[in-house]
């Protein structure tokens, strides 16, 4: 009875949480399609002066700034779409990033200007390792394709035209074999996750185009800015394509291809927004809802990257929590070898994988340890996780044996058990009561960690929200799903542990049974 | 052949050598205790015999089987031998019954309708049928035991070893355990008992092992080992745990303590309890009519020595240290003293008291 009340309290205080929320978001929230360019709110760069700049942290330009304002405040972001929603609310003042990027955005929303002056003008390049071979074949390509037929597809990307930006079919024979090609997912319209989770952009098609030229199929890994290099340097990727300007920087660690020139400048708020600041929205609360939610799950079935990013976090919690525990488990046995070696290479493990952060190990595990293996990104995460909760349950157990009284392994002994048959029915059931409830809040903290894959290129509940934020720079619905998803994901896998277990739970709950009638078959027959 | 031959059995922990040289027999049918001082190898001893503990050298037979030998399968051997605990081991995730049930099934194969049935006649004997579907934390320490000896007893062992049965157990609980031991003795069944209680050792058995510098120090039956010891180290344990003793600072005696201490020495030494009653109202009004536990000086020793015949033969309270010393001795000789307290310990005064000097020897009528 108590217990209904309680789920009835939690379900009312998440809705009435999403009721508030929703109504800050709206009120911050006020973007329309343009009609006319908007003017920055900043006239030139000395205005920027002690102001806040942002860039992504796969392209820092702040010597470039500084160039021009003195003394900017410098922070670094993961997605250009967490940039923009900083630069609506406030939270910074200007956001670094190529023409093309930014003259797409302000194009979509009134409350968002560039600067007129560009800080500097340059080329976006095609990142190839030191000494590949294959660049030069792709640089002909490029020549072959022509930069009037570049020029093209960049005015169709960065248009307003969205029926135009459509990738061409990859009909060509492909006799050459397939590329793989890192390119970004979250950067519109360089490179985008369009119409269900395929990558577009301006990046893609002009990587179509050579393809064609070169009979090769290309396959795209999107992905975040600050993996792309990575990628062509493990080997993941053959090279990238990336809106990645050419500087001496990374000259220095690969060979570029310029392939359409480009300007850096700042985007910031716009003068309008400026002036209506604090005045709010003239649309209803319903219409703006109905217009977000529109946006982030119907709109080129966005819905798709949710069920996708779902699939993925099931997929890697069930499996690393399944396999963690097998894991777990056989290094509790092979800890009972008592082994100097194998005790050692356990003592490793353990510094190992509870001591560094999920992302740490996901990340050398993808780049280091398997770099040059083809593996898809939520192998790695299953691979990465099943050691680390593994691990983890391995401690937590082997402190629930240790906590069983030396004694009950005496008892057993003396009555005639062998050690092993003493371990598995008397010591392991009693340490079961001290590390079950342990490991199932181990489990859910497994769950939350897997926030973190997206650092690998997989898409789970959280890069699905992030990813569907930098298409609508609308924060509300996707974040507040992915919390909801979060929070039923982990009551649903708790019910189901909760069980599967309920036939031990039902042996410790102490009900009292008339002996000689039983036929309780939690024991069976030795041998 | 005996049942247990031990043969120069030697063990130690790093530089403590519990067991130096042990040779001991053990025939069919015999109830052998094993006392000797705290920490001098009899639960080193006692766990040897069935392999929880592994001996350093010497041998070890067991009904012809070599027990020391690493081949030997051990979970037969400790199947014969029964073994209960100081601190009980019930498995505490099962009920009383399962943890009498369990063992017969895995162990022994038993189908579950025959191991219920042995498990209620075993608990039927030590008198917990009422509990068998009670968890063991919900037991006194005396159940607890009485079922760990039910548990050991259904896989119908050859030998029973006991270490210490009692005492971890609170006083007033001794003796349903004890009781439960003595019937068991006298069924006939070959045990082997390490104790600290000396009733157990009087009562049940039929040989007494005493057990000191890492040998068997010196063996005979309950008769000879407690009224004629004949080896040094035997005559002062014997002596030593038939006598209690305090000695200390007027002004730190707490009575409470003195009198509980009192109680479960005299306990221990299988009195009568008229008889341990009185001896403890004689210290009691020795303690309030005589002393004034305000004096910073005065000084005080009380010794008890039990007798061998259910009641203890003698107190002696040396008043050296008390400044009233000489009040204590005249009030006690004299038969008109109008001190309540002096009369009261006149009373249970047998005639062969005496007081000489400043040492008061009070022997209970
Ligand atoms: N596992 C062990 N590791 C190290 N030393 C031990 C171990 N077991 C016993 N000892 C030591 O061996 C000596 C004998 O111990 P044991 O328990 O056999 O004595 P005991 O005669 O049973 O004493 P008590 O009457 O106090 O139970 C002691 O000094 C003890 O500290
Ligand atoms: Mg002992």
């Amino acid at each position: 009875m108590n217990k209904m009340i309680k789920k009835y309290i939690t379900l009312v205080s998440v809705l009435l949480s999403l009721l508030i929320i929703s109504g800050l978001v709206i009120k911050s929230a006020d973007s329309s399609a343009a009609e006319s360019k908007q003017k920055s709110c900043f006239k030139s760069f000395e205005e920027l002066n002690g102001k806040r700049v942002a860039m992504l942290s796969g392209a820092p330009f702040a010597d470039l700034v500084s160039e021009y304002v003195e003394d900017a405040k410098y922070s670094y972001y993961d997605s250009f779409a967490d940039i923009l929603l900083a630069l609506k609310s406030g939270k910074i003042d200007a956001g670094l990033n190529n023409s093309a990027v930014a003259e797409f955005q302000s194009n979509q929303d009134n409350d968002l200007a560039v600067m007129e002056q560009p800080l500097k003008e340059l080329s976006f390049g095609i990142a190839f390792n030191k000494a590949d071979k294959e660049q030069e074949k792709w640089k002909k390509a490029l020549e072959e394709v022509g930069e009037e037929k570049i020029q093209e597809m960049w005015d169709i990307w960065i248009g307003n035209d969205e029926s135009a930006k459509v990738l061409p079919e990859q009909d060509w024979p492909g006799k050459n074999g397939t590329v793989k090609v890192a390119t970004l997912d979250n950067l519109e319209p360089m490179g985008y996750r369009g119409e269900g989770e395929k990558v577009v952009g301006f990046d893609p098609a002009v990587i179509l185009l050579c393809a064609e030229k070169l009979d090769v199929k290309v396959e795209f890994q999107g992905m975040e800015l600050a993996g792309v290099l990575p990628a062509v340097s493990s080997g993941k990727a053959d090279f990238a394509i990336a809106s990645l300007i050419i500087t001496k920087e990374r000259t220095e660690t690969m060979d570029m291809i310029p392939y359409h020139s480009g300007n850096i400048v700042l985007i910031t708020r716009s003068e309008e927004y400026d002036n209506q600041s604090g005045k709010g929205s003239e649309k209803s609360f319903f219409a703006h809802m109905k217009e977000n939610f529109k946006k982030t799950f119907i709109t080129d079935k966005r819905y798709t990257l949710i069920l996708e990013g779902i699939g993925s976090t099931a997929i890697i919690s069930i499996l690393s929590g399944i396999l963690g525990l097998l894991f777990g488990f056989l290094l509790v046995y092979l800890c009972r070898i008592n082994n100097i070696i194998i005790n050692v290479i356990i003592r490793i493990l353990e510094e190992i994988f509870v001591g560094l952060p999920a992302a740490v190990i996901l990340l050398v595990l993808c780049y280091v340890v398997f770099g040059k293996v083809m593996m898809p990104g939520i192998v790695i995460a299953v691979i990465g996780f099943t050691l680390m909760f593994g691990v983890k349950a391995y401690t937590i157990i082997q402190s629930a044996l240790e906590a069983v009284d030396k004694g009950q392994m005496e008892a057993a002994l003396s009555l005639g058990y062998t050690p092993r048959k003493a371990f598995t029915k008397i010591i392991l059931p009693q340490a079961k009561k001290i590390y079950f409830p342990i490991l199932k809040t181990q489990f859910t903290i497994l769950v939350k960690d897997t926030s973190v894959v997206g650092f690998i290129a997989v898409i789970d509940i959280t890069r699905a929200g992030d990813l569907i934020r930098s298409r609508t720079l609308e924060a509300f619905f996707p974040l507040i799903t992915v919390a909801v998803i979060y929070y039923i994901l982990i009551k649903l896998f708790t019910w189901i542990i909760n069980l599967f277990d309920k036939k031990s739970s039902d042996k410790s709950s102490r009900t009292r049974k008339e002996i000689s009638k039983t036929d309780d078959l939690n024991i069976e027959n030795g041998d | 052949m005996s049942l247990i031959e031990i043969k120069n059995l030697t063990k130690s922990f790093g530089k403590t050598t519990p067991l130096k040289n042990i040779n001991l027999n053990i025939e069919k049918g015999e109830v052998v205790t094993i006392i000797g001082p705290s920490g001098t190898g009899k639960s080193t001893l006692l766990r040897s015999l069935n392999r929880l503990e592994t001996p350093d050298s010497g041998s070890i037979m067991y009904d012809g089987i070599d027990v020391c030998d690493p081949k030997v399968k051990l979970s037969d051997i400790r199947t014969r031998m029964g073994m209960v605990f100081q601190s009980f081991n019930l498995f505490n995730h099962k009920s009383v019954i399962e943890n009498i049930i369990m063992p017969q099934m895995d162990v022994l194969g038993l189908s579950r309708e025959d191991a219920v049935k042995t498990a209620k006649e075993e608990l039927e004997k030590v008198g917990l049928l009422n509990k068998a579907d009670n968890y063991p934390d919900e037991l006194s320490g005396g159940q607890k035991q009485r079922v760990a000896i039910a548990r050991a007893l259904a896989m119908k062992p050859e030998v029973m070893l006991f270490d210490e049965p009692t005492s971890a157990l609170d006083p007033t609980m001794v003796s349903e355990v004890l009781s439960v031991i003595t019937n068991l003795a006298n069924s006939g069944l070959t045990m082997i008992i390490v104790t600290h209680e000396m009733r157990l050792a009087k009562s049940v058995s039929s040989r007494v092992v005493y057990i000191d510098e890492g040998v068997v120090y010196e063996e005979g039956t309950p008769e000879e080992m407690f009224s004629a010891p004949k080896r040094e180290k035997t005559k002062d344990f014997i002596f030593r745990i038939k006598m209690w003793e305090w000695e200390g600072w007027v002004k730190e005696l707490d009575i409470f303590e003195i009198l509980s201490s009192v109680e479960t020495f005299l306990k221990g030494q299988f009195l009568l309890k008229e008889k341990y009653l009185v001896c403890m109202q004689v210290i009691e009004e020795f303690l309030v009519g005589f002393i004034d536990i305000k004096d910073d000086t005065d000084k005080l020793g009380i010794k008890i020595i039990s007798g061998e015949e259910e009641y203890p033969r003698e107190i002696i309270f040396d008043i050296a240290g008390l400044k009233c010393r000489d009040r204590i001795k005249n009030d006690l000789s004299d038969k008109e003293t109008d001190n309540i307290s002096a009369r009261i310990i006149r009373s249970k005064m047998g005639a062969d008291s005496e007081i000489k000097d400043d040492i008061i020897r009070i022997k209970i009528k």
